[in-house]
């Protein structure tokens, strides 16, 4: 008895220690905005704040950039192909990760069509280059 | 005399060995990964009782070589949850068996101090997880759930 309840009972043990889904779920399909945030020397910067605000379709996304200075989120695209992205791209941690840059904010059409296709995703890839503040000039909000 | 040549004669021996031992755990973890297969890993982080969603929490995946006594990283990549406390990390160039480390924590203990955590995911390449179209090793729910802790 107690050798068949040890047959149950480890595999059991096994399977609730693991953290890994038993199904394969596919990538979302996307579209998608990347971009890559690096100083004028070409240096990625980790853990910029990165707020996408996609106008009325959906409520405002915030990310970060990784350690290669990379952030990826979900593009909302209106009925007719397009969107109207503002993005802000803010240093909030101040001089840590290569010191402190200046906040950037801009107004960005994207056409679905000229998103990059990457297998069964549409791919909108975004560049900035961001230069050093002064703290007077470039105080994080949070 | 000559126990004394022989006792400096093993001591040398000795100490080429362990310098050989110990470079053979040098750091590699500049080295370009040429595999490939690529893993990724996605989850959500939360508070501890609460269940909020945690924003700008630093989760790193450090990928290790298995089946090794001591392994050194040989890639390391962090990124950060999101406004709804996830994140999702890809990575690649692997092609032996490897061990993934995925730890969570604060970004900045001063203003937002949670008590880290880690998990370790064994990526053997094989089974209902693995997409061998894609060649990729899925780890879903790969979920956090930190404790508050006194800002530092």
């Amino acid at each position: 008895m107690k050798k068949r309840g040890l047959i149950f009972i480890i595999p059991a043990l096994v399977l609730s220690s693991c953290a890994v889904d038993m199904g394969i779920i596919e990538d979302k399909i996307g579209p998608y905005v990347t971009g890559k945030v690096s100083d004028t020397d070409g240096n990625p910067i980790e853990h910029i704040q990165v707020t996408l605000d996609w106008g009325k379709y959906t409520n405002e996304t915030v990310v970060f950039t990784s350690s290669e200075g990379q952030f990826k989120s979900e593009a909302v695209i209106s009925p007719e192909g397009q969107a109207t992205l503002n993005i802000v791209l803010e240093d909030i941690d101040g001089e840590k990760n290569g010191g402190l840059f200046e906040t950037v904010s801009e107004t960005i059409v994207l056409y679905e069509d000229e998103g990059k296709n990457s297998g069964e995703q549409i791919i909108f890839e975004l560049d900035f280059h961001l230069t050093h503040a002064t703290a007077s000039e470039n105080t994080p909000q949070s | 005399m000559r126990k004394t040549i022989k006792k400096i004669i093993l001591s040398l021996s000795a100490a080429a060995i362990s310098t050989s031992c110990s470079l053979a755990l040098v750091n590699n973890e500049n080295e370009a990964l040429e595999g490939d297969h690529k893993i990724v890993i996605s989850g959500a982080v939360s508070e501890l009782g609460t269940n909020n969603p945690l924003q700008g929490i630093k989760v790193t995946l450090q990928a290790l070589p298995a089946n090794v006594l001591y392994p050194l990283p040989i890639l390391t990549l962090s990124e950060y949850t999101d406004n709804n406390g996830t994140y999702s990390i890809s990575a690649g160039g692997f092609s032996d068996v490897i061990t993934c480390k995925v730890t969570a924590a604060s970004a900045d203990p001063e203003t937002m101090s949670y008590a880290p955590a880690s998990q370790e995911h064994h990526i053997s390449w094989s089974g209902p997880s693995f997409d061998e179209e894609k060649l990729t090793f899925f780890v879903n729910d790969c979920n956090f759930q930190l404790a508050k802790t006194d800002a530092q």
